[in-house]
């Protein structure tokens, strides 16, 4: 279809536009930091979009997916000696898993309801890290310190490299589900669900699907950050960063490939720039988020396309002064019924 | 002795959580909408009456009748703002929008008050304990509590609002087309149960102080409560908050590390086994009160 060829097209570019920029653009480890970090979060919100975007249910709880990669990379790192990869690989398979239980457990649930129970993962996550039984190996609330560093990850660039790396994995995937017959089913029960069941679509098989890819890819970029910090506290993952992901996603556009990647790169750097006052932070943070739901639902890549169509409309307008047909510019709603002049 | 001790803590958690689990279930059996801001809302009831005690030396028992009134003109505010331009969306679009005015909230009251915890009385002599058991501060709570309930039941059961709220709360279409003005119906609703939390959160305030953070930690477990309750039942979300507050109260006396994890597992098996609720009638869409 024409539309993969060109959103991975898009990616490739992006992909190459990174590499040239490392070689290139000789950025300073401070910029290398930055960007690194806003492609981690992006790779974040990206995946929280396959499941709000595309299959249209609300999670919070990627901040504990996130961190489920996170802790299980890094216990597998301290305790068993894994290499890197295959502590990471640990963690998207336990990640994996324990979506894999949660998404069969609550495949019932309407969209509200769902939401209910991934606050209540989300915020036990903190929670089940800071038993008391398992402080000894989780280090509890103060923290797990002391992962060990890789050979091949060591320098600004090299991190560069794999969360670019990552992102573009992600992207991908997100790409390939979207575009694929599971992309269309898991759309189609967004839409409508009743509508999509008499037409025969298994959607609870879908909607776990879309669970696990998406807490499963969190739980990688879990792992990418237990190297890339060295060290994790459940407060890195607690319901505040679950809520921070679902805005960066709604408000830079669920369902699109670029939504979650502005809303990231806009709503975590700015305020990092500025240097807010987290407390200030979150306050915008809510405050945007009841205003592009209301409002925008769309978000920026909504408002963005949405502005697109209405010049093309406007375009086509000036172009045929006679009566108009009606062209897929003009806005959809009721058909007119005014008699044709 | 020790079960008094944990009794009279957990009537405590639970007056506590009863008031504000009321509150959500009068909202939501009207606007199906699950108000994460109450959460927000029963800090800033909190607050309120901290600087009425900062300021003129009241303690809660009297201040929260301001808290009352502030916390429901701050519900009405929500109401406008986040919940009625959304009353015809998927509920988890509302889900989301409360969870943001929530997010304001609390950081608002965070930058205002500081992350530290305020603490203030109850009552005026707030360490007299009764024949060496029951402190009397957790005795007014409790006794607010039962107060406010039974002023509630009787709103409800007995009077034309009340049953107004009801007939909108079983088919909001309906009652329009009667001739009800179901938006004013839910904003009373939604200043009501503001009006609670604000109570609540006062009168818990006082007894544990007060930090921006409180609502969230509170919020889970109401929420627990009342999805255990039923979102729509009163008399679960009371009953609900009873078992849950004595159990809160015994658990977090023996392993405290895992009362969260109570309160949620307990939330998630029912989620997954009855959504509507073990306490209540079951009955969809019904505001019930026995």
């Amino acid at each position: 279809m024409k539309s993969v060829a060109r959103k991975n097209a898009f990616i490739a570019v992006g992909l190459v536009v990174g590499l040239v920029y490392l070689a290139a653009g000789q950025p300073s480890n401070y910029t290398i930091f930055i960007l690194t970090t806003i492609f981690m979060y992006a790779c974040l919100a990206s995946s929280l979009d396959l499941l709000v975007g595309l299959a249209g249910r609300v999670s919070f709880a990627h901040g504990a997916f996130f961190g489920i990669g996170a802790y299980t990379c890094a216990l597998t790192m301290i305790h068993w000696h894994l290499s890197f990869p295959v502590a990471a690989l640990a963690g998207v398979v336990a990640t994996g898993i324990i979506a894999l239980l949660v998404g069969v457990l609550t495949i019932r649930l309407e969209g509200m309801y769902f939401a209910l129970a991934t606050t209540a993962l989300g915020v036990s996550f903190a929670s089940v890290i800071e038993l008391n039984n398992v402080i000894g190996i989780t280090g509890g609330a103060s923290g797990l310190a002391g992962i060990p560093g890789v050979s091949y990850l060591s320098t600004p660039r090299q991190f560069y490299l794999l969360f670019l790396v990552l992102l573009v994995l992600g992207l991908l995937v997100k790409v390939g589900i979207s575009e694929s017959r599971i992309g269309s089913r898991l759309v189609a029960q967004r839409d409508d669900e009743e509508l999509a069941l008499t037409l025969g679509v298994r959607t609870n098989r879908y909607k776990v699907f879309a669970f696990v890819v998406s807490s499963s890819l969190a739980g990688l970029t879990g792992a990418c950050f237990a190297v890339f910090f060295g060290s994790l506290a459940p407060s890195d993952f607690d319901i505040w960063s679950s809520f921070n992901v679902v805005v960066w996603v709604l408000i830079g556009g669920a369902g699109t490939l670029l939504g979650p990647l502005l809303g990231t790169a806009l709503l975590w750097t700015v305020p990092q720039q500025l240097n807010w006052n987290p407390n200030v932070n979150l306050i915008i943070y809510g405050l945007l988020l009841i205003v592009v739901i209301t409002f925008r639902r769309g978000g920026i890549m909504g408002m963005l396309s949405g502005g697109a169509r209405m010049l093309r409309s406007y375009r086509d307008r000036r172009k045929k002064p006679g009566p108009e047909e009606t062209t897929e510019s003009q806005t959809v709603g009721e058909p007119s019924l005014a008699p044709k002049t | 002795m020790l079960g008094v001790q944990l009794l009279s803590y957990g009537l405590l958690l639970a007056s506590t959580y009863a008031l504000i689990a009321a509150g959500l279930v009068l909202v939501f059996s009207i606007v199906e909408i699950p108000n994460f801001a109450q959460a927000g809302i029963f800090m800033v009831g909190g607050y309120v009456s901290y600087e009425f005690f900062a300021t003129a030396h009241i303690p809660a028992v009297v201040s929260m009748v301001p808290a009352f009134v502030v916390c429901g003109l701050l519900g009405a505010v929500l109401w406008y703002g986040v919940m009625r331009p959304l009353l015809n969306r998927p509920r988890a679009d509302m889900f989301v929008t409360t969870f943001g005015a929530l997010a304001v909230l609390q950081s608002a009251c965070a930058l205002i008050f500081g992350p530290e915890s305020k603490g203030y009385p109850v009552i005026g002599d707030g360490d007299k304990v009764l024949a060496k058991l029951f402190p009397v501060e957790r005795l007014w709570v409790v006794g607010v509590a039962i107060v406010v309930a039974l002023i509630l039941l009787w709103l409800i059961e007995g009077t034309m609002t009340g049953r107004a709220m009801r007939a909108v709360a079983q088919n909001r279409v309906a009652a329009d087309a009667m001739g009800m003005n179901s938006a004013r119906i839910a904003l009373i609703a939604v200043v009501l149960a503001s009006g609670l939390g604000g109570i609540a959160g006062s009168l818990l305030g006082g007894i544990t102080g007060v930090q921006p953070n409180a609502g969230a930690d509170v919020l889970l477990r109401v929420f627990a409560i009342v999805v255990l309750g039923g979102m729509g039942s009163l008399r679960g979300a009371i009953i609900g908050s009873v078992l849950l507050g004595i159990t809160e109260s015994v658990v977090s006396y023996y392993a405290s590390d895992y009362t969260d994890l109570c309160f949620f597992g307990a939330m998630f098996v029912v989620l997954l086994i009855r959504p509507q609720g073990i306490l209540s009638s079951g009955q969809a869409g019904r505001l019930e009160t026995v």
